[in-house]
């Protein structure tokens, strides 16, 4: 099972390394290669820095200071997590656009400019930087926040006592020890980066998952395609390596409870108060409110076009779809994991983290590698049925929802597989064993004992799953069956035609539908503590 | 399947020489051994974690007679939760094998899993499902009965541990000694043919494990269940125990009952473990 989960990586490894390859490569290096390769490093190093910057300091503020609007902060940084690049993307393109509503305000207050047409240019690659890290820089936060509070207060006590205060006191004892948290996090959202088809196409900016695409889909030229991917590949896997090697020996969330205190926090008054409270507010401002206002505002006014039978399916694809793959990714999780805890070996384990590793290979990626096999399946079968039958099968599984399902499947298990594992550990300890030496079997005991005690969690995993598949884009684009679109396809193409107030209300639904875990995954997983 | 016990034991040269004194209930003084076959016979079983470290549990050979209780003691690393792990089936022998009432559960080409081994095992964190009620706890591995014989199954052994009126509780709403009850209760409800007690009492308090050992066996006794103790304080062996297993390394150092253990313990390592003092015996390493 975990071997057909990884299928995807597999050929796109094999594909890339296959015979009269030569030429292919060294048409794309001599070409596009270059250019995909600066693009994809100025963006992931670029966002990777400022969310590093942005998430470090109101990590540290929110969890070491006390100042105005702080508890408020404590959980509203998170929420430009739940909007979408790419919807954030072309918001800000269309809001500084020549009609757009900055311009026009501008133009409406100052009379001097009403003859002035300014094309600010939005879309350059610079400022993807800024957008990717202002709606993924919450990774970073979470992360550190949580290794600062963990730290405990008698490090930095130590600290204090032997005369290094505040500033030094961060640069010497604290940062070092969140060091493998903070690079855990900005690997996410190099991760993420990575895997960005949506906005990064819609600003031209060309990276590899651009040019995979462009490769594929425009050209026909799925060699090139392949190999765009296993490059893409490589340079994850590298990524995570680094991660890897950042935390070394140490174990990121190494609190051990006992005798823990919280941190003193320090109360910050005047002119201090203040700055904190805007390194706080500007990422929340930029990174939500404004868009989300702006939204709003495009949904209003263009509610009454938009909302109609057509709308209704769109919403009933994309909830019907995230259902069946958060179903789907929830019970092959669940699978695994339990194998891997009745094998007690490696074996398991071991294609569990190879499970994981497919949310880390972006979506472009995964569809070459799905889309390969496929077609040769189907062209098989209709080879087949054309010489003994004499009837000609087409398309079976390309272009069907069950490649679709599958691809997500092999993206998104890992969502469900790592809560999934941590709850096992936590919940069932042995359990289970005592279930099996009262004479159920694997399976009973799965049902009498696993289930009930993971609800929480399965619900959790479920969660995020689901959110993750209702704003997806480049799978989904590139595998759906013909006209069928979802709410983030549908936001992403009415965006592309120029129309972005009237894709403002599908885009307000995917980020409503992504608060859901954002806000509530942190209280349901404490209870399920319990 | 009893003539190849005897055959097994019969080969002195492959039991470790120390134990062949006291070895198993077919060289037991008793003399009924030859009637009553051994609830459980483990022949050389051998565990190793990872390749390349000592082995956690290094040709371990004894046998448990039918109702009797045997201790197995010895200081952590030992080796003594392996042993236990490995009869029950929760984790597989590199060597050796089990077998339980004549049937072979574990050997070169057999592994039964635990839940076809009829061997109970009580956790020593007792390991209660905490979803369930104490009744539903109870009854866990009874679903094979109906439900009148399996309530009144539940109520019997209920009774027996002094816990009837306590049958809605959680297993959170009851004290330590309570839960360790109740999850006695469930591991001899389904009449398994060995019972495995993983450090019982480790979790006691001194006053109150003197007493609660003596109950524990007591109830033990009475349902006439075939049981093996794991425990690493001698005075709890030599107190329950009819039979008395000192392991070390992973390996047997002695067998036999609390008298001869004490009477004549094999070699200083074993003298000191139980406060001897002085080493009766001749042998000397």
């Amino acid at each position: 099972m975990a071997l057909a989960l990884s299928v995807p990586m597999l050929v796109v490894a094999v594909g890339a390394l296959g015979a009269d390859g030569r030429e292919v490569w060294a048409h794309l290096a001599s070409t596009v290669m270059p250019e995909y390769l600066r693009n994809s490093v100025v963006l992931a190093a670029g966002s990777g820095a400022l969310a590093l910057v942005i998430g470090v300091a109101s990590a540290w503020l929110v969890a070491t200071r006390d100042f105005p609007g702080r508890r408020l902060f404590e959980w509203s940084l998170v929420l430009p997590l739940s909007v979408p690049a790419y919807i954030a993307a072309y918001t800000y393109a269309g809001m500084l656009d020549v009609t757009g509503p900055v311009q026009r305000t501008a133009r409406a207050l100052v009379p001097s400019l009403s003859d002035t047409f300014v094309a600010i240019p939005v879309m350059r690659i610079e400022t993807m930087v800024v957008i990717f890290a202002l709606v993924l820089y919450p990774y970073v936060y979470l992360l550190s926040r949580a290794a600062f509070l963990g730290q405990s207060r008698t490090a930095l006590e130590a600290a204090w006592t032997l005369g290094h205060g505040g500033a030094s006191a961060f640069w010497r004892v604290a940062l070092p020890l969140a060091r493998p948290a903070i690079a855990a996090g900005v690997s996410m959202v190099v991760m993420e980066v990575l895997n960005d088809y949506g906005a990064v196409s819609y600003y031209g900016v060309t990276t590899f998952t651009t040019g995979i695409f462009r490769s594929w889909h425009a050209l026909g030229d799925l060699d090139a395609a392949i190999r765009l991917a296993a490059i893409l590949m490589v340079f994850v896997l590298a990524v995570l390596a680094l991660e890897r090697s950042q935390r070394g020996r140490r174990r990121v969330d190494d609190t051990r409870g006992t005798g823990h205190r919280p941190l003193l926090r320090q109360r910050l008054r005047g002119w201090r108060a203040w700055a904190a409270f805007a390194v706080c507010f500007a990422p929340l401002l930029f990174g939500f409110l404004i868009p989300v206002a702006q939204l709003a505002l495009w949904t209003v006014r263009t509610a009454g076009d938009v909302v109609d039978a057509s709308y209704l399916r769109l919403v009933a694809n994309s909830f019907g779809l995230a259902t069946v793959a958060a179903l789907l990714c929830v019970a092959l999780a669940l699978l695994l994991v339990y194998a891997g805890r009745l094998d007690r070996g490696r074996t398991v384990s071991a294609a569990n983290r190879a499970v994981v590793l497919g949310y880390s290979i972006p979506g472009a990626v995964i569809a070459v590698g799905i889309i390969v096999p496929f077609g040769w399946i189907d062209r098989t079968v209709d080879a087949f049925a054309e010489a003994t039958l004499g009837v000609s099968t087409g398309l079976l599984l390309s272009g069907t929802l069950f490649a679709l399902v599958f691809a997500y499947a092999v993206r998104y298990t890992a969502v469900a597989l790592l809560p999934l594992e941590a709850g096992f550990e936590r919940q069932c300890r042995n359990l289970d064993d005592a279930s099996r030496c009262l004479g159920e079997p694997p399976l009973a005991t799965l049902w009498r004992v696993a289930l009930p005690l993971l609800r929480r969690t399965l619900v959790a995993a479920a969660i995020l799953v689901f959110v993750d598949v209702m704003k997806e884009i480049p799978l989904t684009l590139s595998l759906r069956p013909f006209n069928f679109d979802t709410l983030a396809t549908r936001a992403y193409q009415l965006a592309v035609d120029e129309q972005v107030a009237e894709s403002a209300n599908a885009a307000l639904v995917i980020i409503a539908v992504g608060l859901l875990p954002v806000l509530g995954l942190d209280r349901l997983l404490a209870r399920g503590r319990g | 399947m009893s003539g190849e016990v005897d055959v097994a034991f019969g080969r002195p040269g492959a039991v470790p020489a120390e134990t062949t004194g006291t070895l198993g209930a077919a060289a037991s003084p008793d003399g009924h051994a030859a009637a009553r076959p051994a609830a459980l016979e483990v022949r050389g079983l051998t565990k190793r974690y990872r390749r390349g470290d000592r082995p956690a549990l290094d040709g371990v050979w004894l046998d448990v007679e039918d109702g009797e209780i045997l201790t197995l003691v010895g200081e952590s690393g030992s080796g003594k939760t392996t042993f236990l792990r490995l009869v029950a089936g929760l984790e597989r022998a590199d060597a050796g094998e089990v077998v339980i009432r004549g049937r072979t559960v574990c050997d070169e080409r057999t592994f039964t899993p635990p839940e076809h081994r009829g061997a109970s095992l009580v956790f020593q964190d007792y390991a209660l499902f905490p979803h369930l009620t104490v009744e539903r706890n109870v009854g866990f591995g009874l679903r094979r009965l109906g439900r009148a014989e399996r309530a009144e199954r539940v109520r019997e052994m209920l009774e027996l541990v002094g816990l009837l009126g306590f049958e809605r509780r959680y297993p959170h709403e009851l004290s330590g000694g309570q839960q360790q009850r109740v999850a006695l209760a469930r591991a001899l409800a389904p009449r398994p043919a060995v019972l495995l007690l993983d450090e019982p009492f480790s979790n006691l308090d001194r006053a109150l494990k003197a007493r609660l050992r003596q109950e524990v066996a007591a109830l033990i006794r009475a349902t006439g269940t075939t049981a093996v103790f794991v425990v690493h304080d001698p005075d709890d062996a030599l107190a329950i125990g009819d039979r008395i297993a000192v392991l070390r390394d992973g390996r047997l150092v002695q067998l036999g009952k609390p008298r001869e253990i004490l009477d004549s313990p094999c070699g200083p390592y074993v003298a000191g473990f139980f406060g001897v003092g002085e080493v009766v015996g001749e042998v000397e390493f």
